[in-house]
């Protein structure tokens, strides 16, 4: 019945060529992907690349022009039994602000049919010291927090955390992967969203790079830096871009991608420019290869 | 859960909780100062062909038989005639009774001949020519003003605040079903408005002693009509947030402010101008005030109209809830 992913895990979501046109622009022009259990997939993409128009179209929340999706190994809509076992954290969250931490979890137990346990949710979610906190006095980062901790209230199986790490600090951002490793490692399909490139890099099994409104690539972080072609990466002063004709200037600074690094330095070198950092490859590059821009 | 998450909203958020409970409170307290301590009893007047001595120094005496019209137009709430030894007691306003009293008064009157016969008591239900005291009216108003602000208040809240703010969207993610949601949203704001309702009806009481207390078989006309108002207040509150999405919230100030004018909290509607007294046709809280003082027996409008306003009302209520619950529950 469930086809078989490529870690050989069951499909939880199989996405096929969705669209969705509105008047004034291609938001999501024929996408495709696939998540299996105990995978975490990213869509990794710049503003308005279409990421969050993705998601909520396979939310349910959005209507697509065309397209099908699968959930559990089978096409169909969104339905209760798919709510059931599908979590969900929102790019921008909100909550009844009145309420207390442990009212707001207790709430959205109640809409399920099942459900994780309070106190484990809690206590993964580093919560504990909150829970008579009301949602008004939390600063926005353990707002944060609890919203992605509420995509996990019904222990589900397929979950959609859309930019999960936006305005965390740099401590909470890798306690956050870690539980989101976690939750991985307890076979959860897991869609993530981000226009981080690190954290697509740590946590991804499977990455989608997304551009107005398209996958231009995909694999994992690896592959898609083997397969880019890149070997080092020279970064200098953007006035001095001129010396190549393959850089790329993004901002203040010129992006050189070369196998021949030795040469490039002595190049650099020649023109008395000194001040360029070499280093390995990473997904940022990648993206900055195949679009000429960069992410953020 | 969810009912229980909305009605503590009422009562924890501070803008609410001043808006429904506390400032219809200040109002009251105002208003009831401004015009003045009146002794509010409820008016008895009796009439009696034999001398009685120590009758409750409150009542007021009749010196001669009054006829029915004369019982109906001297705006008292109870009248006794005691005549040839037989009691009739009209009941003018549905406050609550006197009927310890009556049954003293009776006694007296048995006495006074020494009969040890059983007086006959006819009791005489007049529903009408009753008016209201000053602050009766108002005291009404207030209530029908901390109704509006109940409903109107989460109307805009439920649909412009959580709807537009992704709350809602969120739930759509859940199992929640719609009749839930809005059984659950507006019955937290009946609660409230009940609640809200009571308070004034006690201080007004403590404070004043204007008796509003509502007696045993009306208290069901009583919660049909806060369900009304709590409904129909709500469906504006749709309406708001329908209209003006993020900015509903001030416009439903404005609104309030604007309504309170017409729904006697000041002074009654007829004082106003001809062509304001027009507009008030508009205005919810008029017809909420008018059903609350047929409630408490003053014939503002016929059974019929009463029953018709309150299902309109009701009806107007769910299906703008349930228009916006579905708007605000559906794929974009
Ligand atoms: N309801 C809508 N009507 C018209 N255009 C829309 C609508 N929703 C989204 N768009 C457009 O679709 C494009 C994709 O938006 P989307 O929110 O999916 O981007 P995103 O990748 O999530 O960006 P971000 O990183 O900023 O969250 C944007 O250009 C946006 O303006
Ligand atoms: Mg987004």
């Amino acid at each position: 019945m469930n086809k078989n992913g490529q870690n050989g895990n069951v499909t939880v979501l199989q996405v096929n060529n969705i669209k969705k046109y509105y008047p004034s622009i291609k938001a999501v022009d024929d996408i495709s992907f696939e998540v299996s259990a105990g995978e975490i997939a990213s869509i990794l993409g710049p503003n308005g690349a279409g990421k969050t128009t993705t998601i909520e179209i396979i939310e349910g929340l959005r209507t697509k022009d065309d397209g099908e999706i699968s959930y559990f190994g089978k096409f169909r809509e969104v339905n209760s039994e798919v709510k059931n076992r599908v979590g969900v954290c929102f790019q921008e969250n909100s909550f009844f602000e009145d309420l207390t931490v442990s009212e707001t979890i207790k709430l959205y137990k109640s809409l399920y049919t099942k459900s994780l346990d309070t106190k484990e949710l809690i206590e993964i979610f580093e919560l504990g010291e909150k829970v008579k906190t009301r949602i008004r006095h939390l600063s926005g980062g353990q707002k944060q927090r609890l919203a992605v901790a509420l995509a996990f209230v019904n222990d589900p199986d397929l979950v959609f955390l859309d930019e999960p790490t936006v305005g965390l600090d740099p401590h909470a951002r890798r306690n956050l992967w870690e539980i989101i490793l976690k939750f991985k490692s307890r076979g959860k399909g897991i869609v993530l969203t981000t226009h981080y490139m690190d954290e697509a890099q740590q946590l991804s099994d499977r990455v989608y790079i997304m551009d107005h409104g398209n996958i231009i690539t995909r694999g994992s972080p690896q592959e898609l830096i083997n397969s880019s072609g890149l070997e080092s990466v020279i970064e200098f002063p953007e006035e001095y871009s001129a010396l190549f004709e393959d850089a790329i200037v993004a901002g203040e600074y010129a992006y050189l991608h070369t196998r021949d690094t030795v040469s490039a330095i002595r190049e650099l070198l020649k023109n008395n420019v000194t001040n360029f950092v070499v280093r390995h490859p990473t997904l940022e590059d990648v993206f900055l290869k195949l679009t000429g821009k960069k992410i953020d | 859960m969810l009912f229980y998450s909305f009605l503590t909203v009422n009562f924890r958020n501070t803008l609410l909780f001043f808006m429904n409970i506390i400032l219809p409170i200040v109002f009251l307290l105002m208003f009831g100062a401004v015009f003045g301590k009146q002794q509010s009893q409820i008016g008895v007047a009796f009439y009696s062909d034999r001398e009685l001595s120590e009758v409750n120094s409150n009542w007021k005496r009749l010196d001669t038989l009054p006829t029915l019209e004369e019982i109906k137009s001297m705006g008292n709430d109870v009248v006794i005639v005691a005549n040839d030894g037989k009691m009739d007691v009209y009941l003018l306003s549905t406050f609550s009774s006197v009927d310890s009293e009556i049954t003293i008064f009776r006694l007296k009157y048995a006495s006074a001949r020494n009969e040890k016969s059983i007086i006959n008591v006819v009791e005489h239900e007049i529903k009408f020519s009753r008016q209201l005291s000053d602050l009766e009216y108002i005291m009404i108003g207030v209530i029908a003003i901390s109704l509006l602000s109940v409903g109107m208040n989460a109307g805009v809240m439920l649909f412009s605040e959580y709807a537009q703010y992704g709350l809602f969207k969120r739930f759509m993610l859940t199992n929640v079903n719609r009749l839930y949601l809005l059984i659950s949203a507006t019955g937290a704001q009946i609660i409230t408005g009940i609640i809200s309702s009571l308070l004034v009806i006690v201080i007004s009481w403590l404070v004043f002693k204007v008796n509003l207390f509502i007696s045993p078989q009306l208290i069901v006309a009583y919660l049909f009509v806060v369900f009304a108002s709590i409904m129909i207040s709500l469906g504006l509150g749709v309406i708001l947030s329908l209209i003006f999405k993020k900015s509903a919230s001030s416009i439903a100030q404005i609104l309030y402010t604007i309504f309170m004018f017409f729904s006697g909290v000041y002074f009654p509607i007829t004082f106003l101008p001809k062509p304001l007294q027009i507009v008030s046709y508009f205005t919810p809280p008029r017809y909420m005030h008018m059903l609350f003082q047929k409630v408490y027996g003053i014939d503002t409008v016929t059974n019929q109209g009463f029953w018709i306003i309150c299902t309109t009302f009701i009806i107007l209520g769910i299906v703008l809830g349930s228009y916006a619950i579905g708007k605000f529950l559906k794929p974009a």
